[in-house]
């Protein structure tokens, strides 16, 4: 069976064929195939969306009018929704209308007899004062043209309500679709074109299709919209418009595009923009990364102050040097509360001269920075002070920051991060100094380390250690092909050991040396709370899983992640018997052991396996 | 108990807290007082009136939506939630000219997450679909012609579904 967007790919062609098509056998063939494929879709759609599939079914009828089994399909899922009365009148216009197809009229008699019965045997029970159940009795019609058949009547919303319920109704459609909504007819583009939110604080490209990324020109057009000028107003004066546009999210964009973003939408926007998410290329991060050193630089005299709005950003970019694109953004944006940097750049970070110190203070809360300049393998040669700037800003905000995300870059020295609620490490050969650790576990509630990092956390705890707050803990331990992973096994069992009473989520995963059975027979004792356990691609067989399984522990257990281990069915049964689900992707077993599992056993059984 | 009159004359009896579900009709009730008889509600047919009252009564040990939220949070509020409840998405079954009824009227009579919901069911109607397929559902005629409709379709490419 095909999916439905395979099918959506199929309508497209075999529409587009249509269009090109002269030849009138040929014609027919296509419209006979197209009616299928809309039928299929119908019914692929018809248990969840029944307006769809209504639809879908009313294009078959169009295709091919006098021998349809259109009728039959929206008959059928007029059934399935209770609606019997409509599906009864569906099917005697498709009887009328298809005089010829024997085979079809007799499957639609048939139809018609049994809902008839049912229709008359639930008429002896209800009353017939449901409200509730208005449905598609009045609209109705016998004379069969495709909008009487609809089982609605059709109003047009833009017309019948209020501006403000409008624009509520609009709050809850994705951008995409409201800006291609403009061609509905020209009350919806006026209506649409002059609603505030949608300009101001909904604008947002990620959408976009990679073959088709916004262009310029679309580009102008909305930054008119939301600078409520005229279409014909010169783009300089509007340098300076006064406006108020909150949110902007430019993904999926031309380069010009985005060159277009930096120089106008940032210049116009700069003192009303509160959320900005950007995809740069590399020359464009250039672009603004100058940009922005030019605000920075023109202080006193110019406009081109800092940003007192600004509190959100995040960055896909491409710089050979994040950490003076960091500085000038901070520099900048001082109101930034979250900055993430996502830096892909195949070249090696380039060394910087040591920062200034930062005159004010710094109130960032979420700090996420990755650069995937480096490639992650040990003994890669670092520039050893390419990343002062970002660790000179950890330092700043350790009194203000709650998430910390780092990935490749290494930090040296750091203070106490007394508010550090979630932290995340990965691929960095330089170590995060973690001594400082113990001063603020009490307050973590999610850590997220690599191969790398684990021992060093683990090394760090001690007896008086508390983690009692700690919610998720994922440990990916994925080392280098030929070393493995670096965790030793007694430092597992310290692991293992801990005692951690609020933990809702563990994984360790991608662990490549042996797991010794006892480690989980600690670990039942010590998790009172765990809901979501990931043990993916780790050396695990029934003997493990037994310590799990026959002492019914992990009282709250619900899901437990086996991909890629070695575990068997009498364990998975086992597992699900205690109402627990599982991956089970990669995993040995026989079909009827699945079978069970997926369709019996009542538990959440995922399986990836193509 | 109080007593709504729907425009075509119908009264009915309602319970205090179903009525204050509506806050024009709690205001009202608080500047009256307890003794507030017969309250008219002029622009609501009987058969939406009832099933307005239908959802009050459902909903009426809910907490209260908090008046006075900033615009801010409440639209961040909206984006998160674009679930529909499922006894509220079997209510909201209706034809459009019912739905909208029912929007108007809880417009009118200030009961916001009936609102909202109602909304969101348009909203439904909405999402994903392209244009041609909103003029179906909403049985709109194209008044664009063929050159005017092409030119906002290329402005617009990247938003066009193929």
């Amino acid at each position: 069976m095909s999916t439905l967007e395979e099918l959506k790919v199929l309508r497209k062609k075999l529409s587009d064929a249509l269009k090109r098509s002269q030849d009138e056998a040929k014609t027919q063939k296509i419209k006979e195939n197209l009616a299928k494929v809309y039928k299929n879709m119908a019914s692929k759609v018809a248990p969840t969306d029944f307006t769809k599939a209504i639809e879908y079914s009313k294009y078959v009828i169009d295709l091919m009018p006098t021998q349809s089994p259109g009728y039959l399909t929206i008959g059928k899922i007029l059934q399935e929704n209770n609606k019997d009365d409509a599906a009864l009148k569906m099917y005697q216009i498709g009887l009328k209308r298809c005089p010829e197809d024997d085979k079809l009229r007799h499957v639609l008699k048939s139809q018609m007899e049994v809902v008839q019965r049912r229709l008359d045997s639930s008429f002896k029970q209800e009353k017939p004062t449901q409200t509730t159940q208005r449905t598609s009795k009045s609209s109705l019609t016998e004379t069969g043209s495709l909008t009487e058949v609809t089982p609605k009547t059709c109003i047009d919303p833009m017309t019948t309500l209020p501006a403000e319920v409008v624009e509520n109704i609009f709050t809850h459609v994705p951008f995409r679709t409201v800006v291609r909504s403009m061609r509905v007819s020209k009350t919806w583009q006026t209506t649409i074109e002059s609603m505030r939110h949608v300009w101001n604080s909904r604008i947002n490209f990620s959408a976009a299709p990679k073959d088709r990324p916004v262009s310029v020109k679309a580009m102008e057009r909305y930054f008119k919209l939301a600078t409520k000028a005229s279409p014909t107003t010169d783009l300089d004066e509007l340098k300076h418009a006064k406006n108020n546009i909150r949110v902007i999210n430019l993904l999926g964009m031309h380069s010009k595009s985005q060159e277009y973003a930096i120089n106008q939408w940032l210049g116009a926007f700069w003192f009303s923009i509160e959320r900005i998410n950007l995809s740069l290329d590399g020359i464009n991060t250039i672009k603004f990364a100058s940009h922005l050193k030019k605000r920075a630089e023109l202080i006193p005299e110019h406009r081109a102050s800092p940003s007192d709005t600004i509190t959100h950003l995040k960055l896909f970019s491409s710089s050979t040097n994040v950490d003076a694109l960091v500085r000038n953004i901070i520099t900048c944006m001082p109101k930034l509360i979250s900055l993430e940097v996502i830096n892909n750049h195949n070249q090696k970070t380039l060394n910087v001269v040591t920062p200034e110190p930062f005159k004010a203070p710094l109130p960032l809360s979420h700090l996420r920075v990755e650069d995937n300049t480096i490639p992650p393998r040990l003994g890669a040669t670092f520039a050893p002070n390419a990343y002062k700037e970002i660790a000179s800003i950890v330092e700043h905000c350790s009194d203000t920051l709650t998430g910390l995300s780092l990935s490749a870059i290494p930090i040296e020295y750091t203070r106490p991060l007394s508010k550090l609620t979630h932290l995340e490490l990965a691929t960095s050969n330089h170590l995060m100094e973690i001594r400082y650790l113990p001063n603020f576990m009490a307050k973590l509630q999610h850590v997220k380390l690599d191969n790398h990092h684990t021992p060093h956390f683990l090394n760090s705890l001690n007896k008086s250690t508390s983690l009692h707050q700690l919610k998720s803990l994922h440990l990916d331990l994925l080392g280098p092909l030929k070393l493995g992973s670096t965790l030793v096994p007694s430092r597992v069992h310290d692991l293992f050991n801990l005692s951690l009473p609020s933990l809702e989520t563990l994984s360790f995963t991608n662990y490549m040396s042996n797991i010794v059975p006892g480690w989980f027979e600690l670990l039942t004792d010590r998790l009172p709370t765990l809901v979501h356990l990931d043990l993916t691609n780790c050396k695990l067989g029934d003997i493990e899983m037994n310590a799990l399984t026959k002492r019914n522990k992990l009282t709250n257990l619900e899901f437990i992640g086996l991909k890629d281990t070695q575990v068997t069915g009498p364990s998975l049964i086992a597992l699900a018997k205690r109402k627990v689900g599982m991956d089970v992707t990669g995993l040995d077993m026989r079909t009827d052991t699945f079978r069970w599992l997926a369709y019996e056993s009542g538990v959440t059984v995922k399986n990836d396996q193509k | 108990m109080v007593t709504l009159v729907s425009s075509d004359g119908v009264s009915f009896n309602v319970d205090q807290k179903v009525a204050s579900r509506s806050a024009l009709i709690k205001n009202m009730m608080e500047d009256i007082g307890e003794d507030a008889g017969e309250i008219p509600v002029p622009n609501v047919s009987s058969n939406v009136l009832k099933k307005v009252i239908e959802y009050c009564t459902y909903h009426k040990d809910d907490p209260l939506p908090q008046s006075g939220e900033d615009e801010g949070t409440s639209a961040a509020d909206k984006k998160k939630s674009t679930v529909i409840d499922d006894w509220d998405y079997n209510f909201l079954q209706v034809d459009q000219e019912m739905l909208f009824e029912i929007i108007l009227t809880a417009n009118y009579l200030d009961i916001k997450p009936l609102l909202d919901v109602g909304c969101k069911t348009v909203a439904n109607m909405i999402k994903g679909k392209t244009p041609e397929e909103i003029r179906r559902t909403f049985n709109i005629a194209n008044d664009f012609t063929p050159e005017e409709e092409a030119q906002i379709r290329r402005e617009n490419e990247w938003a066009e579904d193929r």
